[in-house]
């Protein structure tokens, strides 16, 4: 996943140009960066999974809890999206970059999670047999409104949201990461926002 | 939506502080570390061309790279060009080791993969089997069984009333294929003749029947209430039944190649048969049983369990166990993650299976280590054809 990022196409005062080219080499660097880690990482480099670690961690955490708003499925989800990444690091393409594919698994991992968290609340209500309205969801541990409307939208519409916002992938690159077609992805992203628009607009 | 609004969305998102972030992290890290640890020495690349290319390409660089250090960049700029060259260059599907052809299953169909890469479409299948050498493919497309052979030559096609699956040609000279049609088990010559096609039970449960190697007349299928039947569909006689194989209902059915053991994978079992139905021995799983792949031994399988039928703890994803069948070991996880299906290679040494989180296909080695991982298999076949999930992997042609 990489590429067309959206500020590569804005047009730009000429004052701007060497901002942007700095970005640019920013960019190539941290590339450059990543990939001495991964392949020092391949020869079995604690220090460089460290590394990758301390980088990638937050970044994972933080987008699986926002997809699952469970902070103990949120560590389990990183945790195990890090040791497929140990387990798998072998045969890893260094040319690819490695975070897009970490958030890919993040992601997925976490819709998955809260599909079958959504299952088995109907399981047990069934096996319950009960006519009563499914218990609420537990409360938010902060509060924080934007993040109380994100609970609202499915897990699908969230992944979506965390990673066009947290990492700034495309929709084209999101459709890829999740397996959806593009127009699902522009649609999502259009109703996840004309949800949070009110909250954040109240919020300004 | 104005820009100002996404921006204030974007910081939101980044800034907010999350509950037990720290915790979290300070807790995983020693698990991530020893991961590393058990990992055991690098691998080495494969090929000893690639190899001695790239210790001579090295042995130049480093000359350079120890007078400048713009020099050693270089030389891991050739580095990561050439070793990862020998992972994957070309087509996904390439990577795949010679000797036979993957039934892979997409939203777009089924197709063949070669271990040139060369993917063939079969047909718009949700479900499809190989015939016993590998020539045809039967399909499942709503309520029409369709066999084509391996170009995806329509060869005959069978209409039902209602939705038709798991399909199953017969292992001895290919006359016969099983299907189900609804909670019937129904059977039709291998030719594919509407006048042949016959119910032979009703009340089975909604598992892939399956021959018995090398015949074209004894089938097993799991009954809806979970016991397990082999009958003989010529004269519809039951040989036996298996009142309740291991605990919970069959999920999956597998004979092994000398036709001696019947595996079955129930929802928390693993259980073996003997070739009279008698229950040889029953492996309890830590989590309810999903895919079943058995080792062309027969010595051992590799299961998948959990995900979404399991989701009483951990991360809700999959994980793929290496079950023996014989001796005292126990299950022993191979892989964690989301896995769409699995397949042994016909020399049983490498287990391919599709990693849908990560858009990859693994082929794990003795040990469950990753002896190879073929990248983006979602854009091979198209990009509406979303996932490949591993359906089978048959006979050289």
């Amino acid at each position: 996943m990489t590429g067309d990022r959206p500020a590569a196409f804005v047009p730009v005062a000429p004052g701007e140009t060497r901002l942007l080219a700095r970005a640019a080499r920013s960019d190539a660097a941290e590339r450059a960066r990543e990939r001495r880690l991964v392949r020092e990482l391949q020869r079995g480099s604690t220090e460089a999974l460290e590394e990758l670690f301390r980088h990638e961690w937050p970044r994972a955490y933080r987008a699986a809890y926002l997809v699952v708003h469970d902070a103990a499925a949120a560590e389990d989800i990183a945790q195990e999206a890090f040791l497929a990444a140990v387990r798998a690091i072998d045969r890893f393409d260094r040319r690819r970059p490695f975070g897009p594919w970490m958030h890919r698994i993040v992601v997925n991992r976490a819709i998955d999670l809260t599909r079958a968290r959504a299952l088995r609340r109907e399981v047990d209500a069934a096996a319950a047999d009960s006519a009563e309205a499914p218990p609420d969801p537990p409360a938010a541990p902060f509060s924080g409104d934007v993040l109380a409307a994100l609970r609202e939208l499915t897990p699908e519409h969230r992944a979506v949201v965390a990673l066009r916002f947290l990492f700034d992938y495309t929709p084209g690159e999101i459709a890829r990461a999740l397996d959806m077609p593009r127009g699902t992805v522009n649609s999502r992203l259009r109703r996840a926002l004309d949800r949070l628009g009110d909250v954040l607009e109240a919020d300004a | 939506v104005s820009t100002a609004t996404e921006e204030r969305l974007r910081s939101r998102l980044r800034e907010q502080s999350l509950p037990a972030e720290g915790e979290a992290a300070a807790r995983s890290w020693p698990v991530v570390e020893a991961a590393l640890a058990e990992r055991g020495p690098a691998l080495r690349p494969r090929r000893v061309v690639l190899r001695l290319a790239l210790v001579a390409a090295l042995l130049c660089v480093g000359l350079v790279a120890a007078l400048t250090p713009a020099g050693a960049e270089v030389g891991h700029w050739i580095e990561d060009r050439f070793a990862d060259r020998g992972e994957q260059a070309g087509p996904a599907f390439a990577g795949l080791p010679a000797g036979g052809s993957v039934l892979t299953i997409s939203r777009s169909g089924a197709y063949a993969i070669d271990a040139d890469g060369g993917a063939q479409w079969l047909g718009a299948f949700a479900e499809a089997g190989w015939s016993p050498h590998g020539l045809h493919v039967v399909g499942a497309n709503g309520r029409r069984l369709v066999a084509v052979d391996a170009t995806g030559i329509v060869k005959w096609t069978l209409a039902r009333q209602h939705r038709v699956r798991d399909p199953s040609w017969s292992t001895g000279l290919g006359y016969a294929v099983a299907y189900l049609e609804r909670r019937t088990l129904r059977v039709v010559a291998g030719t594919g003749d509407p006048s042949t096609d016959r119910a032979v039970r009703r009340g089975a449960a909604a598992v892939t029947p399956e021959w018995m190697p090398g015949s074209d007349q004894v089938l097993t299928y799991a009954t809806a209430r979970g016991a397990i039947e082999m009958l003989d569909v010529a004269s519809g006689r039951a040989l036996w039944r298996a009142p309740s194989a291991g605990s919970g209902r069959p999920v999956a059915l597998a004979w092994s190649r000398n036709g001696r053991r019947l595996v079955a994978l129930s929802s928390r079992s693993v259980t073996v048969l003997d070739a009279s139905g008698h229950v040889l021995r029953t492996i309890a799983l830590p989590a309810a049983g999903r895919e079943l792949a058995l080792h062309p031994s027969g010595r051992r399988a590799a299961v998948v369990v959990g995900g979404a039928a399991d989701v009483g703890g951990g991360a809700g994803s999959t994980r793929v166990l290496d079950v023996p069948l014989r001796g005292a070991s126990g299950p022993r996880q191979l892989f964690q993650g989301g896995v769409d299906g699995l397949a042994w290679s016909r020399d049983g040494r490498r287990l391919l299976l599709g990693w849908r989180d990560a858009d990859e296909w693994l082929l794990l080695g003795p040990g469950g280590r990753v002896r190879r991982a073929l990248h983006g298999v979602s854009g091979e076949l198209g990009a509406a054809g979303g996932f490949p999930s591993v359906a089978g992997w048959c006979c050289p042609r």
